[in-house]
């Protein structure tokens, strides 16, 4: 089990509440989430979008699509909460509590990713159109050479 | 002077991004194990090369996972060309694949890449519906491809490579292309 379905699985378990999902933002992308449908993290994504296009916007409640969402900015990061539209108001701010923790580890995430950064980062050279033709007439010439074998 | 030429094997998980890598690649490809809080959790992304005169294609297979994504970006920095792969052996599957082609059709509008229909010899999908499920623009190609397959697999790569001599020099090689150049003959 991942380190989001764990924290995920504890919230419920201390809380006494089923939350569906956590996930934590770095602008638009996502650094830690629990294994929520596709759907729910587009509808998370999309309340991401509106978040980052206003200035100064700290936490938002929304409820869309039957899920409720509140998501809670902490400098660069957003978390997002998802939960059944029936949890009540009190509950859901008792959340609150775990969002450090959330933070604390995307930044450790985001940090080790930074640190492998170079080892997986190999940036393409500027290529001629001449390079190009020869990398399709290599290709070709492979394929020709299968045809031959008849494979 | 050795150049690189940078392609980037993206899809959601299962789509047999790793299977594309391997079947291509020269050298053995590596799987690497990225450390996560606590402990290590498996980013295990693919990397192969093959060498060209002196071009290296480095290939990169991309996390699936959408919980990865924030490693999507990094390494699909300074890519020349990506494939997008999906599994299409069945509508869910092709489905599961939309957040992940609309992150790279927006985050990377101007890049050459075509969609990579895969597993097409169980295929309950096909490429004409796989476009419209990802929403494929009409000048995009969407191929058939069986990554076991080493001939498609070149097929995929020379329509890949066409598209990417299409968008920066204006030609393109592919038979029947009415906007050849005369090079045809050299290269076909």
């Amino acid at each position: 089990m991942s380190e989001s379905n764990s924290i995920v699985k504890m919230i419920n378990e201390e809380l006494g509440i089923n939350l569906l999902g956590v996930l934590v933002f770095n602008g638009n992308e996502i650094v830690l989430a629990n294994d929520v449908p596709v759907e729910l993290m587009r509808l998370a994504a999309s309340l991401i979008n509106f978040i980052n296009r206003v200035n100064g916007l700290e936490y938002a409640k929304v409820k869309l699509n039957n899920v409720l969402m509140y998501a809670v900015r902490s400098g660069d990061l957003i978390i997002v909460f998802l939960a059944n539209p029936t949890l009540i108001e009190g509950a859901l701010s008792l959340v609150n509590r775990y969002v450090d923790k959330l933070v604390r580890m995307s930044w450790e995430v985001l940090n080790k990713a930074k640190a492998i950064e170079p080892a997986v980062t190999v940036e393409g050279d500027e290529l001629t159109e001449d390079d190009i033709l020869i990398l399709l007439d290599y290709f070709k010439g492979k394929l020709r050479e299968l045809e031959a074998k008849g494979e | 002077m050795v150049k690189v030429f940078k392609l980037v094997i993206a899809g959601p998980y299962g789509a047999g991004k790793t299977t594309f890598v391997k079947t291509l690649s020269e050298v053995v490809p590596i799987e690497t194990d990225v450390p996560a809080p606590g402990k290590s959790t498996t980013v295990a992304f693919d990397y192969g090369k093959i060498r060209v005169n002196d071009i290296v294609v480095h290939l990169f297979g991309i996390p699936g996972q959408e919980r990865f994504n924030f490693l999507w970006r990094i390494i699909a920095r300074g890519m020349h060309a990506y494939i997008f792969m999906v599994d299409s052996s069945s509508l869910e599957s092709v489905k599961s694949a939309i957040f992940m082609y609309n992150y790279f059709t927006s985050t990377f509008p101007t890049t050459p890449h075509v969609v990579a229909a895969n597993k097409q010899d169980i295929a309950k999908v096909d490429i004409n519906n796989v476009r419209m499920i990802l929403g494929v623009k009409p000048d995009i190609k969407v191929v058939p491809l069986i990554a076991i397959n080493k001939k498609m697999v070149l097929e995929t790569l020379v329509v890949l490579l066409d598209e990417v001599h299409r968008l920066m020099y204006g030609s393109s090689f592919q038979q029947g292309n009415s906007h050849g150049t005369g090079n045809e003959k050299t290269l076909m």
